[in-house]
């Protein structure tokens, strides 16, 4: 009898090289990135520049046009950006609120950093909620320096943990350039300095009730080991300095850049000081949990589970979060885009969270039980929305009721009867799951109104700050006068009046001959006057005016009720918006 | 008391943060330069603010001044980390936090003493915090203080002539306005705070230079004594900063009635020089304390008077002017301590010679006393450079060819270094001085000289007898050298010649005790071994600067507006004093613990003893008055008083204030010094078209551009011609027309000379009879 001939084992299959660098992770990175980008990038130009857009973006048209503007508070990160875009491509709205996308676009990968010490899925997680968070997302497409000051913040962040670990040269230099880029960005920097100082002592001085002994006793032995190399320090400190001289004084063409960026300290400290415009501490508390629901909802899950596993980073995330909120609730400055500094720890730890729970949803198949949860909670949550949106549509009650009474009385019933079967563990996770896809749905639908939607946008609270069609209609105007009267429509000289409408100087950089007062003389040579709507100059009769919108600020105010359901579901305010007008005078 | 709180909290933090460089580059000094955090931060600081801002890196803000403090920290961890523990150590240093354990005492008595200062003189000043127009500069200083507040820029707008920047040594009010941007403060309350700030740091500086000397001898000695130590360093507070000259106790005489006519006569000190009129327990004549800094007097060939200033720093403090040299008296006590420093450290000598980081320190220093109160520079430059031939000596134990070499070469180095560091001021800067010029005729009577500086002579004479005491038997066993001998000697004599020649007999007298203490200086050295008498060196060296100062004005002034020795006695005397002050403390303790003779002693203490208390008459006594008997509600506003007596202009300046922030130029009226002309640019810091001239001369040393702009300024008043005024305004690029009282008197303006601003200007304030106008299209 012959041995019976082994069937040859089958080769394992040799991957491709592509194959090893496209990994299902590195794909679902760049498509998070792609999106996020997208998302950035899309209609940047919806609307003009607000006037707090429009100074910083003319100062960096001046200097990019060898002029010297006067002193006013501005991102020097953002100038240098700015002046380098302005002078590669035409100066535009778009152009103007590029780098802010951009920054936002690679805050949302800067988790793929933390793979290794947060997991791959949770790494994942965060970054699809940086990605589409509403606050960050209103954030990167205003030319405002918060989201390279987040940026900073979080590569900063990034760096002390793998430092803590093993890192080394590489972490440093992130670190150096991170602190560099933070302290050109936005006062907010400055809040996230505190948060980051102040957690260290905090967590240091409380490291026995947290079980993080190890952890510090880890973190001393690296410091120990990182001072004694000196070579180290002296390139941090160069890649600090050299970014910040260059990048603050856009590479040597602007001086006064550092003292801009010095000044943004004093800037922050002042946005503690309360006044009429305030906001309020309710307005924080009730924005944070509309428009970061995922992140609020999970981030308290993935705290938790940090402090019972004794996780450095979400402890540390988790006093950024809490930090960040009491610095929020006692700023008399604080303004709705103020949101994105909570939103950051909060995608941290949410992602944590529902990393853990993709994890195991992928380790252990659904069963019966969470279907049925699920089920039933995806339909209860259609017909509680339809519900919701009829009673914002009717103010009837009954729809109200049937939507925030019955539907989720429902679900605690067919929940319970879950965990009477005995299926604790199934009835929670059935649960986390319908809430990530509810919460994931309203990150969605709130990024949608607040960023993408232009005519709906003006009442969303992150975006409601912002210029009209009016500043738009009023280059058309003047481009229409100059080719009627003088056959080209940059030629017209306009004079503008008043300290609240020096911002339109943005607007009208095209046209050849623009000249600013801040009190009404005489027209001179001017065909075109612009004032404020409050003003009528002496023109007489060989000027006609005409109004013009160009900046509305909508508050949540008087809300209550059907209203506020009307303004959830569609934004849709009870009143319309203040506006600031100005008055297009033209000769005749 | 708030804002006495905020403003030692700005303060204090500048002195934490310049700590570990301080501790670093003060090795030398038992007390390792602790009192001196303050001043030596506050100057890199405002070096470092002022230099960025100069050139365009920083704003005039408070953003620009943190970033300053922040460069100012990253350096002084940089240069300290070794005393802060972040490196390792050399052998034989502490860290700072050893220091501050082991010297607790001197650390609170330290604090304390400059709190107290600080507070105590904050409190004097809440009963006469006027910063008035007359009876002194406070109101040029105001203006200063308010024109840098207002500057977005560097440097800062002259107030008193729109268009130009200041013209003036302008370091100190520089710093001043950093420290009021850190605090929050309103400039009209950090005026009088910032006085008491200079009261504070002055005799806290004081108390650590007599306290290190007298340290350094005790360790010298083997005898350590803390207590002892720290009775000197009050010591020197107290002569430097709160004992006044004799004036006082002469004033106190005359009102008693002591002394007859002819002794008046004879003393012949302005207003005391009549019959006395007795019966007054106090001098009770009207603003009898000015007198004090009066004591000189000089006469014309013709014998007419001519004032002399000679005031004192209890003076200055009472009068309350924050003028340069006041401003600098504790930035050249600083210098004082690092020229101390680098004669007792080897370490701090050695950095010196090879042109080390150490050089630019003290460059910078001392470069920066150029920018405060120019007079100092050279004095203080002198200063240095000899004590590093001192110390060079003793290195090359020989006066050869490579000792000279190296002291040339650290010289002018540091002269050069400290102008090239300061090259943005220089440029630009205009300056009356114009040149040195011989005193012809005017001479200081001894009698005089002694009522200013009595007691210091008195300690000097017994000091140098004291250092001296070994001197003959030197020279007889040829310990002494003879060519040092002959050198001095010759020239002691050439100058004793020169003096009985000219008549000049307080020049005489100075003569011989220079050239006594320059010999006893000279044996001290040569037989300085490894360990030398650094201290009684030092104080010997500061004695004879201080004498020296003296001595030249009687030969040389520097010629300026004024045309006479005032200003330059002005400024040297008041040098001279702190030199003689803490020279005189040293000197205090060395007749007391280091000669053998008891009769000496005993006969040095009865003088002494008469001698201080007669000079602490003048404070104890002027005090009150100067502060009206402490009547007034107390407040540290400055400017209160102009609500009771220009409330109209006061309400103008404060609305100006609230709801000017961009640049302007505002015109006003024009006039004389010490009047309330450009009372508005120097309440508001906002430009005018020209203020106080005659100071603008002084600053500028000419008046061809105010002298232009008066006939203008009368134009853009009374002319009725539209087209006139327009182009005036244009012309000087005017924002603002104020019309008050002072303008209607002044230019005798009719009401339609006024209302016609408003047909091409608009009326933006109208209230009490005060009227500003903004130019239109603009």
């Amino acid at each position: 009898m012959s041995a019976r001939a082994r069937a040859p084992e089958r080769a394992e299959p040799i991957p491709a090289e592509w194959q090893k660098v496209f990994t299902v992770e590195v794909v679902l990175y760049l498509a998070i990135g792609l999106a996020a980008l997208l998302v950035r990038l899309w209609r940047l130009d919806a609307w003009p520049l607000s006037p707090a857009e429009a100074v910083q973006a003319w100062r960096a048209w001046q200097i990019a046009h060898g002029q010297s503007p006067a002193l006013a508070p501005y991102s020097p990160l953002l100038m240098t950006a700015n002046i380098v875009c302005f002078a590669l491509f035409r100066a535009s709205d778009a152009t103007a609120r590029l780098w802010p996308a951009l920054f936002g676009a690679a805050l949302a990968l800067l988790p793929a950093l933390l793979r290794r010490q947060m997991g791959r899925s949770a790494a994942l997680m965060t970054s699809f909620l940086l990605a589409f968070s509403p606050s960050l997302l209103a954030a990167s497409r205003s030319l405002d320096g918060r989201t390279a000051a987040l940026f900073a913040g979080l590569l900063l962040l990034i760096a002390l943990c793998r430092l803590s670990e093993d890192g080394g040269r590489r972490e440093m230099r992130w670190g150096a350039v991170a602190l560099a880029f933070g302290l050109l960005s936005s006062p907010m920097f400055y809040s996230v300095l505190l948060i980051f100082i102040t957690g260290a002592i905090v967590l240091w001085g409380a490291r026995r009730r947290l079980g993080m002994e190890e952890f510090w006793a880890s973190a001393g032995r690296r410091w120990e080991e990182l001072r004694g190399r000196p070579a180290l320090w002296r390139e941090a400190g160069l890649l600090f300095v050299g970014p910040f001289l260059l990048l603050g004084t856009a590479l040597l063409l602007n001086f006064d850049g550092l003292g801009a960026a010095a000044d943004l300290l004093p800037a922050w400290g002042r946005g503690f000081a309360w006044g009429a415009e305030s906001y309020g501490p309710l307005v924080v508390l009730w924005s944070l949990a509309l428009y970061e629901t995922a992140g609020l909802l999970f981030g308290i899950a993935g705290l938790v589970m940090g402090i019972r596993r004794r996780d450095a980073l979400s402890v540390f995330a988790g006093w950024w979060l809490v930090g960040g909120l009491l610095l929020s609730l006692v700023s008399g400055g604080w303004r709705p885009a103020d949101l994105a500094l909570l939103a950051v720890p909060a995608a941290l730890l949410a992602g944590k969270a529902l990393g853990e729970l993709a994890e195991w949803t992928a380790r252990e198949a659904l069963k019966e039980a969470e279907w049925l949860i699920l089920l039933v909670g995806a339909v209860l949550g259609v017909f509680g929305y339809l519900g919701f949106v009829h009673y914002a549509r009717t103010g009837q009650l009954l729809s109200l009721l049937l939507a925030v009474v019955a539907c989720p009385l429902i679900l605690l019933v067919v929940t319970g009867v879950v965990l009477i079967w005995g299926e604790r563990r199934r009835a929670l996770r059935g649960l986390a799951l319908l809430a990530a896809g509810g919460s994931i749905l309203l990150l969605v639908h709130n990024a949608w109104f607040s960023s993408l939607l232009a005519d709906v946008s003006r009442h969303d609270l992150l975006t409601a700050a912002r210029a009209e069609a009016g500043v738009r209609d009023m280059v058309e105007l003047a481009q229409r006068y100059g080719s009627q009267v003088r056959g080209d429509p940059y030629s017209a000289p306009i004079l503008l009046v008043g300290d609240e409408v020096e911002w339109l100087r943005w607007a009208l950089r095209d046209f050849r001959r623009v000249e600013y007062v801040r009190r009404f003389g005489s027209a001179g040579d001017f065909p075109i006057v612009i004032t404020p709507g409050s003003l009528q100059p002496p023109l007489g009769e060989s000027f006609v005016g005409q109004d013009m919108a160009v900046y509305s600020d909508w508050r949540p105010a008087g809300m209550e009720g059907w209203t506020l359901a009307r303004w959830l579901v569609s934004r849709v305010p009870p009143a319309s918006p203040p506006t600031e007008t100005i008055i297009f005078w033209a000769q005749r | 008391m708030g804002a006495v709180l905020a403003w030692w909290l700005a303060v204090q933090v500048v002195g934490l943060l310049a700590l570990p460089l301080t501790f670093h580059v003060f090795k030398g000094l038992p007390e390792r330069g602790y009192a001196f955090a303050r001043p030596l931060g506050l100057m890199l600081a405002g070096y470092v603010f002022w230099l960025l801002g100069s050139l365009g890196f920083l704003r005039n803000s408070l953003g620009g001044v943190l970033f300053a403090l922040v460069v100012l920290a990253v350096v002084s961890v940089y240069v300290g980390r070794r005393e802060l523990g972040l490196a390792p150590l050399e052998p034989g240093q502490e860290t700072l936090w050893a220091f501050l354990r082991r010297q607790k005492k001197l650390v609170l008595l330290v604090e304390g003493l400059f709190l107290a200062g600080l507070a105590g003189w904050a409190l004097y000043r809440a009963y006469s915090p006027d910063i008035a127009t007359a009876g002194g500069e406070k109101f040029m200083e105001y203006a200063f203080i308010n024109a840098i507040l207002r500057s977005p820029r560097l440097p800062p707008a002259d107030p008193w002539l729109s268009g130009f920047a200041i013209s003036y040594y302008y370091f100190g009010y520089l710093i001043l306005s950093m420290l009021i941007r850190l605090s929050g403060l309103p400039s009209n309350i950090a005026f009088n705070l910032g006085l008491a700030l200079l009261f504070a740091l002055t005799i806290t500086g004081a108390f650590s230079l007599a306290y290190n000397l007298v340290a350094l001898a005790q360790r010298r000695a083997g005898r350590e004594a803390f207590g002892q130590a720290a009775g000197y360093g009050l010591l020197g507070s107290l002569l430097l900063a709160i004992m006044g000259n004799l004036e006082g106790f002469f004033e106190l005489l005359h009102a008693w009635g002591v002394g007859g006519a002819g002794f008046w006569k004879w003393l012949d000190i302005r207003d005391l020089a009549t019959l006395p009129p007795g019966g007054a327990a106090v001098p009770n004549r009207y603003l009898w304390w000015w007198r004090a800094s009066r004591v000189l007097q000089d006469y014309d060939p013709f014998g007419n008077p001519i004032e002399i200033i000679d005031e004192f720093p209890f003076f200055s403090f009472m009068l309350g002017d924050i003028h340069p040299h006041v401003l600098a008296l504790p930035f050249g006590l600083m210098l004082l301590a690092l020229a101390l420093n680098l004669l007792v450290s080897e370490k701090v000598y050695e950095g010196l010679r090879r042109w080390g980081p150490l050089m630019l320190l003290y460059a910078l220093c001392l470069g920066g006393m150029a920018f405060m109160n120019t007079w100092d520079f050279p004095v203080y430059g002198v200063l240095m450079v000899l004590a590093f031939a001192l110390r060079s000596y003793v290195h090359h134990r020989a006066l050869n060819r490579e000792w000279l070499q190296e002291v040339l070469g650290t010289g002018i180095m540091l002269a050069a270094a400290g102008v090239i560091l300061y090259i943005p001021f220089y440029i630009g800067f205009q300056s009356q001085a114009g040149g040195p010029a011989f005193s012809l005729w005017a001479k200081t009577r001894i009698a005089h000289y002694l009522v200013m500086f009595g007691p210091f002579v008195f300690i000097a004479i017994a000091f140098v007898l004291a250092v001296g005491a070994g001197l003959p038997a030197a020279w007889r066993t040829g310990r002494l050298s003879r060519s040092a001998v002959y050198i001095i000697g010759a020239l002691a004599l050439l100058l004793a010649v020169l003096s009985i020649i000219t008549g000049r007999w307080l020049a005489l007298c100075l003569t011989l005790l220079v050239a006594a203490a320059a010999l006893v200086l000279w044996r001290r050295l040569e037989e300085a071994g490894e360990e030398a008498d650094w201290p009684t060196l030092y104080a010997l060296l500061i004695l004879l600067v201080g004498l020296g100062l003296t001595f030249v004005v009687e030969y040389v002034y520097l010629r300026d507006t004024f045309g006479t020795r005032m200003n330059t006695i002005f400024k040297f005397y008041f040098q001279a004093w702190s030199m003689l002050a803490i020279a005189g403390a040293y000197g205090v303790y060395y007749v007391l613990n280091r000669t053998r003779r008891l009769a000496f002693q005993n006969a040095f203490l009865v003088g002494l003893i008469a001698l201080v208390t007669a000079g602490m008459v003048y404070p104890v006594l002027a005090a009150p008055n100067r502060a009206e008997g402490f009547q007034r509600k107390p407040t540290l506003d400055g400017i209160a008083y102009a609500a009771q007596y220009w409330p109209a202009d006061y309400a103008a300046a404060q609305w100006l204030n609230a709801h000017v922030r961009e640049p302007a130029v505002i015109l006003e009226a024009h006039g004389g010094s010490y009047t309330p002309y450009g009372r508005i640019s120097a309440m508001t810091g906002i430009p005018t078209l020209l203020g106080w001239g005659g100071h603008e001369l002084q600053w500028r040393g000419s008046y061809d551009e105010p002298g232009r702009r008066e006939p203008d300024i009368e134009a853009i008043y009374r002319s009725m011609d539209r087209e006139q005024v327009n182009a005036l305004l244009e012309k000087y690029d005017i924002t603002y027309v104020y019309v008050g009282q002072l303008e209607r008197e002044k230019f005798q303006l009719s009401q339609p000379m006024i209302d016609k601003f408003g047909l091409f200007m608009d009326l933006v304030y109208d209230q009490d009879g005060v009227r500003i106008y903004q130019r239109r299209g603009k």
